[in-house]
């Protein structure tokens, strides 16, 4: 069984401290890396690749023994472009090569896993938003990784593509190990066993989804109130969303004292986000 | 090498992709310049061609490299990895692409060769010449291209390309040696060369005895520059992506092992042939420094030379071991010889006994160990080397040493060259009296000189010095001896040697000297200029030393009258009298125009030059007949 160990990780670009004393670990499925720009997210997932160096330790290991090099990782980075000038199945196959990936089935194989087959033949500049992101996601898939690490899928990408991209992913982390960086956590909501919220550098929350959504349990409420009211209750309480309803509004209140007349909703991830994020406050 | 050849197949499609139209470039480039409509020589030597493919090289490796990080792709390869092999076979591709537009240049300059009728040493040294300039820079300016891509990605980089393309290539270097003359700065012209992979000479790198500028040596130099710059982008790799430390701290050591041979770049150009028209200013500037202030004076010799053995390499350079058999004619402890200055001697000895010399400048001044006398006879080994004076030549090509250049000692102190109206002139160092000779060239063609028969061990007496020429030189023999390049009609040569020696024994007749045949011709790419400034608006092509005529250019009988060969014949026999060349320029302008005027008078030849004549003609060709014949 694969796991990865981040132990004590700070990552300093000169006096500004991106990421400090991280400590996580990922076994298995799907793991969603949650938080606002700048929260660190991006860097932690170039720490996990080895393009950045830091300090502290992060340790691949499987059935317990640390096999750092041996474990084979995806990568897709967040804004991905590869050799415009090729085919996707061109494209395909140069990366094959640079992974060493002599059989020629197996990239037929990801561009029809990942639903390009008809695009094979076609340019990669010419490839759309989401065809790209798959396309993407074909070739972190090569050469059979352990672990899959890709940094905002979904950023740019129409409603029908996301659900798809969601959707191959959420098939993958059965798979292997999926580790998704984003600040959209609709992402993650259906597909996302275990999940670490960063802020400023900082973990402020992990762990797995059930168990963060029952920390949330009776702190989630929805409450109608008139619109000048809006006011009072966004400076007393985290609100994660505001509907309107004819002269009045709706309400997601999430807070550890909910106000008295409010309903108890279930608690959904982006709650959780919320909650250990504090958006409403920023 | 699997893998290699797979990615560099990729990286080929891609630059084939985007960059097919450069393939058409240089045949566009041809035809904007003009090159297309002169000579195969001058298609070969297209410094614009050469520059803009310099730069163009630069931009397609550039963009190449910087594609990546462009289209945001540079950090997913580096988590792939194998970017060792990646930038190497991109660099490859790079290589394949631009083989591929030289291929088409090397096929332009072929067919057009051809449809030119041109003697095939001509092509076959040009395509030599193409792979030397155009193939190798281009390779170089790719390594350059991507280096500057691994360094500068924002839009910097296009202005650093251009700029370090120019100072490297053949358009830039004439800017460059002009500012560090303004600078006064010499060490950075060997700089300047050091770091040229232009053509040196983009007008006149070509001459019909030479060929064109191709010596091994400038293969040997690219070699390492381009060996060097591998080793630069290899470094700047390494240095940017630091993974793996212990194979980069191999390779930066491999590296820094490797740029050793950058240290020896900045020596290396010194010893290469430059004969075109920024080579000539840089040969004034040389000679003019040193001759500028300098009179011509002739102190007698207190010895006579007798014989002359040597060895002679002329295959780098000139480096001479000579043995020198003089009969001393005034008691004397002191030996004087006049030897072109940048021939430095190295040894001088008598009887196994190392001598004491001073040189300076053109002099070298002996001392004996004891005190001569009249008649004694004695042998001096002398051995020197050098470059030649930048007007002629030894090396690896060919061999330009005629009898009117001081490469030999000759007895006396007086100067190899002089100055006349800004001009550089070689002085009429003939010794007059029979010297045998005995010289075994060393040289990578067959010599021709005016001594013995077509071999390399010159064997023979002449009381006219010695000539060595070789190079791409021809060989004719009928009324005379004739050598020339291949640009001359034998026709024409012969009627054009022919007429002139009806003059010249004319001229010899009037002026009481004994008729001399020409037993040798020498049609080569001569030095013109010897009457040129005397007030005169004639060049002179012809000198003559005894029974050999050096000629300098093309010979076109049908526009040469009557008048032009009286100017020739005047200046081959005045040129070749010290008494005469001595006397000062205004002297000399008199004579000379008093004489031309006499002898076309007494020929009734029609005159075409509107000289100026000097109103009392006959004092001055009394004078002429007064100097010493």
């Amino acid at each position: 069984m694969v796991e990865i160990q981040i132990k004590s990780v700070t990552k300093k670009y000169g006096n500004k401290i991106a990421l400090r004393d991280v400590n996580i670990k990922i076994s298995s499925g799907v793991f969603g890396l949650l938080g606002s720009n700048g929260a660190g997210k991006t860097t932690l997932m170039k720490c996990l690749v080895g393009l950045l160096k830091y300090e502290g330790q992060i340790e691949f290991m499987v059935d317990g023994k640390n096999q750092n090099g041996m474990i084979k990782v995806g990568y897709l980075p967040q804004n991905f472009m590869l050799f415009k000038q090729l085919t996707v199945k061109e494209a395909m196959e140069y990366v094959a090569i640079l992974k060493n990936i002599e059989s020629k089935n197996e990239v037929d194989e990801i561009i029809n896993k990942v639903n390009l087959t008809q695009e094979k033949d076609k340019k990669v500049k010419k490839l759309s938003g989401g065809m790209l992101r798959r396309l993407g996601i074909a070739q972190a898939l090569i050469g059979s990784p352990n672990i899959l690490i890709i940094d905002e899928p979904t950023v740019g990408l129409d409603p029908k593509e996301r659900v798809r991209i969601r959707n191959l992913l959420s098939n993958l982390g059965n798979e292997m190990i999926v580790i998704i960086s984003t600040h959209i956590v609709e992402d993650l909501d259906a597909i996302a066993n275990n999940v670490a919220i960063l802020k400023d550098g900082v973990v402020v929350e992990q762990g797995d989804v059930e168990d963060l959504l029952l920390k949330l349990q009776g702190k989630v409420g929805s409450l109608n109130i008139e619109r000048e009211d809006l006011h009072k209750y966004e400076s007393e309480y985290t609100i994660s969303s505001v509907n309107y309803i004819d002269n009045s509004l709706s309400i997601r209140i999430i807070s550890d004292k909910l106000p008295k007349n409010s309903k108890i909703e279930s608690p959904k991830l982006e709650d959780v986000y919320f909650y250990f994020n504090g958006v409403s406050n920023d | 090498m699997k893998k290699f050849a797979q990615i560099t197949f990729y990286e080929l499609k891609m630059i084939i992709r985007t960059k097919l139209n450069y393939v058409l470039l240089p045949i566009l480039l041809y035809f904007l310049y003009y090159s297309i409509y002169d000579g195969v020589t001058n298609l070969t030597l297209s410094g614009y061609v050469l520059q803009i493919l310099i730069i163009g090289a630069m931009i397609i490796s550039y963009q190449s490299f910087k594609q990546e990080y462009i289209q945001g792709y540079e950090e997913l390869l580096q988590v792939i990895g194998r970017r060792y092999i990646q930038n190497s076979a991109r660099l490859f591709a790079n290589c394949i692409f631009l083989t591929l537009i030289n291929v088409v240049i090397l096929g332009i300059t072929i067919i057009y060769g051809i449809l030119q009728t041109q003697p095939e040493w001509i092509i076959h040294e040009s395509v030599k010449y193409i792979i030397l300039y155009f193939y190798i820079s281009s390779i170089i300016s790719i390594v350059i291209g991507a280096s500057i891509a691994s360094l500068i990605k924002n839009k910097f980089g296009y202005a650093l390309l251009v700029f370090v393309g120019i100072c490297i290539g053949p358009l830039g270097k004439g800017v460059c040696e002009t500012i560090a003359t303004m600078l006064n700065i010499n060490n950075l012209n060997d700089f300047i060369n050091a770091i040229n992979i232009g053509q040196y000479d983009i007008y006149e790198g070509f001459n019909f005895l030479y060929g064109f500028e191709i010596e091994s040596g400038r293969f040997i130099h690219r070699g390492i520059y381009l060996l060097s710059l591998l080793c630069v982008f290899y470094l700047i790799k390494v240095l940017k992506e630091k993974r793996q430390q212990l194979k980069y701290i191999t390779t930066i050591v491999c590296a820094v092992i490797l740029l050793l041979p950058l240290v020896n770049i900045a020596r290396y150009p010194r010893y290469i042939y430059k004969p075109g028209i920024i080579g000539d200013d840089a040969k004034g500037v040389h000679d003019y420094l040193f001759y500028q202030n300098s009179k011509l004076s002739y102190e007698k010799p207190s010895f006579v030379i007798s014989k002359v053995k040597a060895i002679v390499d002329t295959r780098n350079a000139l480096a001479v071991k000579g043995e020198f058999f003089i009969k001393i004619s005034e008691d004397t402890n002191k030996i004087n010889f006049t030897l072109y200055r940048d021939f430095i001697v190295k040894n001088v000895s008598f009887d196994g006994r190392k001598l004491s010399y001073l040189q300076e400048g053109d002099n070298i001044m002996i001392t004996l160990p004891e005190l001569k006398k009249k008649g004694d006879e004695m042998c001096l080994r002398i051995q020197y080397e050098g470059l030649s004076s930048n007007y002629f030549f030894s090396g690896e090509k060919a061999v330009l040493l005629p009898s009117y250049f001081n490469w030999l000692p000759f007895p006396g102190k007086t100067s190899s060259m002089y100055m006349e109206n800004s001009l550089i002139k070689t002085s009429p160092l003939y010794i007059n009296t029979p010297v045998s000779y005995d010289i075994d060239v060393k040289c990578h063609k067959r010599i021709a000189s005016n001594i013995g028969s077509n071999t390399n061990h010159i064997i023979g007496t002449s009381s006219d010095g010695v000539s060595l020429i070789s190079g791409y030189l021809y060989y004719i023999e009928n009324d005379c001896r004739y050598f020339y390049t291949n640009d001359i009609p034998i026709e024409e040569m012969q009627t054009y040697t022919k007429k002139l020696l009806k003059y010249i024994n004319m001229v010899e007749n009037d002026l009481g000297i004994k008729e001399t045949k020409i037993k040798q011709a020498f049609f080569a790419p001569f030095k013109e200029e010897y009457l040129a400034m005397l007030d005169t608006n004639y060049v002179v092509n012809s000198l003559k030393v005894g029974d050999t005529l050096f000629t300098s250019s093309y010979p076109d009988i049908n526009r040469l009258s009557d008048e032009h060969y009286i100017y020739e014949s005047v200046a081959c026999i005045f040129n070749s009298n010290i008494d005469f060349v001595a006397q000062d320029l205004e002297t000399k302008t008199k004579m000379v125009s008093a004489y031309v005027d006499y002898f076309v008078r007494k020929c009734n030849v029609k005159t075409e030059f509107s000289n100026k004549i000097p109103e009392d003609v006959e004092y001055w060709i009394e004078r002429c007949k007064k100097l010493s014949w």
